[in-house]
C-alpha cells in the first residue's frame, strides 16, 4: 500500500542530496545563472513578435530575420546551450555528491539500512538529472512554447519532435557525464580532485581521441570513439532529425556514438559500485 | 525454517579473507537472548565479524542470519537490525534530526512517523535540544550519541554497537547503558565490542573472546571446545594467596576439587581459578584451621574477563 509521505530510498537519498545542495547560496546563484540563456532566448522571441511601434525593435527584428530564419534560429538557439548547461550542472554538483559521503566514511550509516548500492548510487544521480532538466531543458520548452503561441498550432505540430529531442538528449548526456561524475568522486573521495578529475577524463579522452583519430587511417570517426562530446553532438543531432550514419559534418555514425555513451555510463556505474562500499578491504 | 531457527541470531562457520589477508575464520556462534561483548585485541577480526553479522561485509565462507533473515533480503534484515559503526562519520551537511529523519524514511516510514521517531531516539540519547544542529558541529560524544540514535531509532531486535562507549562523558555511558539494558530487557539481542573489560563484564551477560581472526573462546552458544563457561556456570574467579609452603597449599585445594587451576607466584604465592566461589571459601576456611596455614593475604587478582582474555588472548599470540 502506497502511503502518503513514504518514499523509496533512491528518492529519499534523493530528496536529501537535493536538500545538501540547495543549502548553498552559491549553488543556487549557480543555478540561476544557467537559466539566463533560456531568459534571453525568451526575451527575444517576445522581441521578434512584438515589435509594432517601436522604432528601435523593429530594427532588432529586422536584424535579426536576416540573420536568422525564424524557425530555424529558435530550435538552433535553445539546443545550443542545453548541453552545455547539462555539463555545468554536473561539473560543479556531481562531485559533491559522493566524494564527502566517502571521504568521511559515511558510507556505513547509508549500507546498514534496507539500501543497497544501487539505491545509492542512482539516489545520487537523479538529483543531477532533475537539475539539469530544470535548467537546461526546461527553458527550452519555455522557449518553445512561447514561440508556439506566436506562431500558432501549425507551427508547434510541425515542430513537435524539438522538445522531445531535446529532453532525450539532456537526458542521456547527463547520465553519461553524471555517472562519470560520481565515479571519479568516489574513486578519489575529495571534491576539488573530483571536479578535476572529471574535467581530466573528459578532456584528456576527448584529446587522445583526436590524437588516435590522426593516427589511425580509415574511418574517419575513429578518434570520436575517445570523444564524449563527439558522440553526444552526433546522438543530439540524429535526436533532432538529422542523418543516422553520419555525414561530413558529424562523421560517426549514430550506433558508435550510442555504443561510447552507454558504454561509458556502464564502466562509471562498475567503478561506482565496487568503490561505494561499508567497509574498507584490509591491504 | 523453523521456530528456533527464526528466533536466533547466527553466525555459521564464517570466514571472511580479504584477498589473503584473514578478517575471521570459521566463527560459528550464535548470540544468545541479552547482552554479549566482543572483545580482542586490535586487529583481532572484531569490526569484521560485526561488519559480517550487519551485511556490510559478504562471508567469504558460511552465512549470517538474524531471526531468519539474511542480508540478501535486505528489507527486512534490516529491519531487525540496528548498527552503530565504529567510524566517527556522518554524511556532510546533515543535521542531527535531518540525518534520523532521513534513515528512517529508508527504511519505509512516512514522513510524519519518521519525524516523531527521530524525535524520540534523540530525547533517547539526550540530544533532542541539538537535533537541529550540524552533525559536523557536535562534540565527539555527541556524535556518538547520534550514532546510537540511527541504530536504536527504527526499535530493531538486534544491536550491533562496534565501541559505542567510546568518547562518552561517564553520565552519557551510564545513560548509554541504561539504554542497552532497557533492549535486553525487551528481549532483543545486543552486541558490544568494547576494550574497556571491566565495563563489559559488568555490562555483559555473555562474552565472545576473538584473536587474530579466530574465535578463541566465548560464554556464548559456541561449539563446547571453546567455552569458558556454560550458560548456568559461574565466571572464574581470581585470587591471589599469601600462604607459605605454596605448593603443598594448592595440591591440597586441588584435592578438594575447588580449583580449576593454580599457579606458584614465588614460593609463598599462588594464583588460583575458582568457579564456586562459596565452596572454596567454605573448604578453604575449614582447611586454614585444620591444616594450620599461615596465610598472609588473599585478594582478587583481576576480573575474569580480564584474566580469559589474558589466558585465551594474550596467550594465544603467535596463532
Amino acid at each position: 500500500m502506497v502511503t502518503f509521505g513514504r518514499l523509496p530510498p533512491l528518492l529519499v537519498i534523493a530528496r536529501y542530496a537535493l536538500a545538501g545542495l540547495f543549502a548553498s547560496r552559491l549553488f543556487i546563484a549557480f543555478l540561476v545563472a544557467c537559466c539566463v540563456p533560456g531568459l534571453a532566448l525568451l526575451v527575444l522571441v517576445f522581441v521578434r513578435h512584438n515589435t509594432a511601434g517601436t522604432k528601435t525593435l523593429e530594427f532588432v527584428e529586422a536584424t535579426l530575420s536576416q540573420l536568422l530564419p525564424l524557425n530555424t534560429w529558435l530550435i538552433e538557439a535553445a539546443r545550443a546551450p542545453s548541453l552545455v548547461v547539462s555539463f555545468l550542472v554536473v561539473l560543479v554538483a556531481g562531485p559533491a555528491l559522493v566524494a564527502p559521503d566517502v571521504h568521511r566514511n559515511a558510507m556505513p550509516l547509508y549500507l546498514s539500512r534496507p539500501l543497497g548500492k544501487a539505491d545509492y548510487v542512482f539516489g545520487k544521480l537523479l538529483p543531477l538529472l532533475m537539475l539539469s532538466m530544470a535548467v537546461a531543458w526546461l527553458p527550452g520548452v519555455l522557449v518553445f512554447a512561447a514561440q508556439s503561441a506566436f506562431l500558432g498550432f501549425d507551427w508547434m505540430l510541425a515542430h513537435m519532435r524539438f522538445p522531445f529531442a531535446l529532453g532525450a538528449a539532456c537526458l542521456v548526456w547527463t547520465v553519461c557525464l553524471g555517472t562519470i561524475a560520481l565515479a571519479v568522486s568516489a574513486w578519489v573521495k575529495w571534491r576539488p580532485a573530483a571536479t578535476l578529475g572529471f574535467l581530466g577524463v573528459y578532456y584528456v579522452t576527448a584529446v587522445a581521441g583526436n590524437v588516435l583519430g590522426r593516427v589511425v587511417d580509415g574511418a574517419d570517426w575513429v578518434g570520436s570513439l575517445l570523444n564524449l562530446s563527439d558522440a553526444i553532438d552526433t546522438v543530439d543531432y540524429w535526436l533532432h532529425g538529422g542523418s543516422t550514419l553520419g555525414d561530413a559534418e558529424r562523421p560517426m555514425p549514430v550506433p558508435a556514438a550510442w555504443g561510447v555513451l552507454a558504454a561509458s555510463a556502464a564502466l562509471a556505474v562498475l567503478v561506482l559500485l565496487r568503490r561505494v562500499r561499508a567497509t574498507e578491504a584490509a591491504s | 525454517m523453523n521456530g528456533a531457527e527464526d528466533n536466533a541470531v547466527r553466525l555459521v562457520d564464517v570466514s571472511k579473507f580479504y584477498g589473503e589477508v584473514l578478517g575471521v575464520n570459521r566463527v560459528d556462534v550464535a548470540l544468545a537472548e541479552g547482552i554479549t561483548g566482543l572483545v580482542g585485541p586490535n586487529g583481532a577480526g572484531k569490526s569484521t565479524l560485526m561488519n559480517l553479522l550487519a551485511g556490510l561485509l559478504r562471508p567469504t565462507h558460511g552465512h549470517v542470519s538474524v531471526h531468519g533473515a539474511t542480508p540478501s533480503a535486505p528489507r527486512r534484515f534490516y529491519r531487525l537490525l540496528g548498527y552503530c559503526p565504529q567510524p566517527d562519520a556522518f554524511p556532510p551537511g546533515a543535521t542531527g534530526r535531518g540525518f534520523l529523519e532521513s534513515c528512517l524514511r529508508t527504511r519505509g516510514l512516512p514522513k510524519v512517523a519518521a519525524r516523531r521517531q527521530a524525535e524520540q531516539a534523540l530525547e533517547r540519547v539526550g540530544l533532542a535540544s541539538a537535533g537541529e544542529r550540524l552533525v559536523a558541529a557536535y562534540s565527539k560524544g555527541m556524535r556518538q550519541r547520534a550514532k546510537l540514535a540511527f541504530a536504536i531509532a527504527h526499535d530493531p531486535a538486534l544491536l550491533i554497537l562496534d565501541e559505542p562507549l567510546n568518547g562518552l562523558d561517564p553520565q552519557a555511558r551510564a545513560e548509554a547503558i541504561a539504554i542497552f539494558r532497557q533492549f535486553r530487557d525487551a528481549g532483543a539481542r545486543v552486541l558490544i565490542s568494547s576494550h574497556v573489560l571491566h565495563e563489559l563484564e559488568d555490562l555483559a551477560d555473555q562474552m565472545i573472546f576473538l584473536d587474530s581472526g579466530y574465535l578463541v573462546a566465548s560464554t556464548a552458544d559456541a561449539a563446547p571446545e571453546n567455552r569458558t563457561a556454560s550458560a548456568g556456570e559461574q565466571p572464574l574467579t581470581r585470587l591471589f594467596l599469601g600462604v607459605a609452603n605454596a605448593q603443598a597449599v594448592a595440591a591440597r585445594l586441588f584435592a578438594e576439587q575447588v580449583l580449576v587451576e593454580a599457579r606458584l607466584d614465588g614460593a609463598d604465592g599462588l594464583v588460583v581459578a575458582i568457579r564456586d566461589l562459596d565452596r572454596f571459601q567454605e573448604v578453604f576456611h575449614k582447611l586454614v584451621v585444620q591444616e594450620g596455614w599461615r596465610v598472609r593475604a588473599a585478594r582478587p587478582v583481576e576480573d575474569a574477563v580480564a584474566a580469559t582474555y589474558r589466558d585465551v588472548v594474550r596467550g594465544g599470540q603467535g596463532r
